[in-house]
């Protein structure tokens, strides 16, 4: 399918850069991307995939609009408290950009669900706000084979990196196991700017935009990680783990929150 | 003296400071070093003799864990980052 006139126009400023021509406008006209958690990361992720043209966007997430959302969620608005963030969301990028397809899956991701739920994608988006949910969603984009843009931030320090399952290194590469509850502290606990967020999210999304209109992308086998105390962005590197129990030779990964409840225990 | 870049998790150990500097000729001292001035810091990090599955430390953004972990040489203008995976979003 080609572009339309308004899509030319309204493209344009993208459509002139270098190398980015109708062709990889057209790739994002169809890619099908799903972007996992509408809060912090999601809203800026899922918006500039939206004002980028790609043609298929889903929201996955359950969560209601809370207030304390609101210093870094930008889609949502006091009146929307109490609401389901991805019909908000989806609704009003809809609104944005009417030539695309955005849906609304207002469901919890789970390790039972998430090689299920994270099927038939171009990419995935992670915008996620937990160590159980990231490691099934990192799971099953390495099983399902789909590119993963990560993100993730606390206070002042935010991360990013893009994986490529079989390729590059994967979110369990890295850190093969989650941090004990209560070593690493939640946004909710230790706070979080809107601005961070944006920050990450920008990173993601530039990743995600430029993999799917065909362009080498920077973040493979690599660990960006932003400190805002300094405005040092270091790049560690990383390899791909034969023994990785989500992408190495045999799949024998569990869920996260087993693994923390086991630990626990002991 | 070496600069170590701390993850946030692990600030506290360094009045909320992202980095700091310390001595010693491999990544065992260093952080032992770090450790006498602020107690507990190894434990954070270290299990049985080994850097905990959950902490990666990369020296110049080199994963130790591929090479010779604990045991690494460390060189005066070396930078050492520690950090554990985070989850916000």
């Amino acid at each position: 399918m080609g572009l339309t006139l308004e899509e030319i126009k309204r493209y344009s400023r993208q459509l002139v850069l270098p190398n980015f021509g109708s062709r990889e406008q057209n790739r994002l006209k169809n890619s099908k991307v799903a972007i996992t958690g509408a809060g912090g990361l999601g809203c800026p992720t899922a918006a500039y995939l939206t004002l980028a043209g790609v043609g298929e966007i889903h929201i996955i997430d359950m969560d209601r609009v809370d207030l304390t959302n609101l210093n870094r969620q930008f889609l949502y608005t006091p009146q929307d408290v109490g609401r389901a963030k991805a019909e908000i969301a989806a609704r009003r990028l809809g609104e944005v950009n009417p030539n695309i397809k955005i849906i609304a899956i207002n469901e919890k991701i789970t390790y039972d669900n998430a090689f299920e739920l994270l099927k038939g994608y171009d990419a995935v988006v992670d915008g996620t706000d937990n160590f159980p949910v990231r490691y099934a969603v990192n799971d099953a984009c390495a099983v399902n084979r789909i590119p993963l843009f990560h993100g993730a931030v606390l206070m002042y320090e935010g991360r990013a990196m893009s994986i490529i399952p079989r390729e590059t290194a994967c979110f369990r590469c890295a850190f093969p196991e989650p941090p004990p509850p209560g070593m690493v502290p939640t946004c909710r606990e230790a706070g979080v700017l809107g601005s961070m967020t944006g920050l990450v999210a920008s990173i993601q999304a530039t990743e995600a935009i430029r993999h799917l209109a065909g362009f080498e992308i920077a973040l493979k086998n690599k660990l960006l990680i932003i400190n805002a105390d300094t405005m040092e962005f270091d790049t560690v590197r990383l390899k791909r783990r034969e023994d990785c129990s989500a992408c190495g030779k045999q799949f024998v990964s569990k869920p996260v929150l087993e693994v923390c409840e086991t630990r626990q225990e002991e | 003296m070496v600069t170590v870049r701390l993850a946030t998790p692990l600030r506290k150990f360094s009045d909320g400071k992202p980095e700091i500097t310390a001595d010693g000729e491999t990544l065992q001292e260093v952080i032992e070093n770090i450790n006498a001035k602020s107690p507990g810091f190894a434990d954070r990090i270290i299990e049985n003799g080994e850097i905990k599955r959950f902490v990666n430390i990369y020296v110049n953004n080199e994963d130790v864990k591929m090479g010779k972990g604990l045991a690494t040489k460390i060189g005066k203008n070396d930078i050492i980052s520690i950090l554990p995976a985070v989850s916000g979003g």
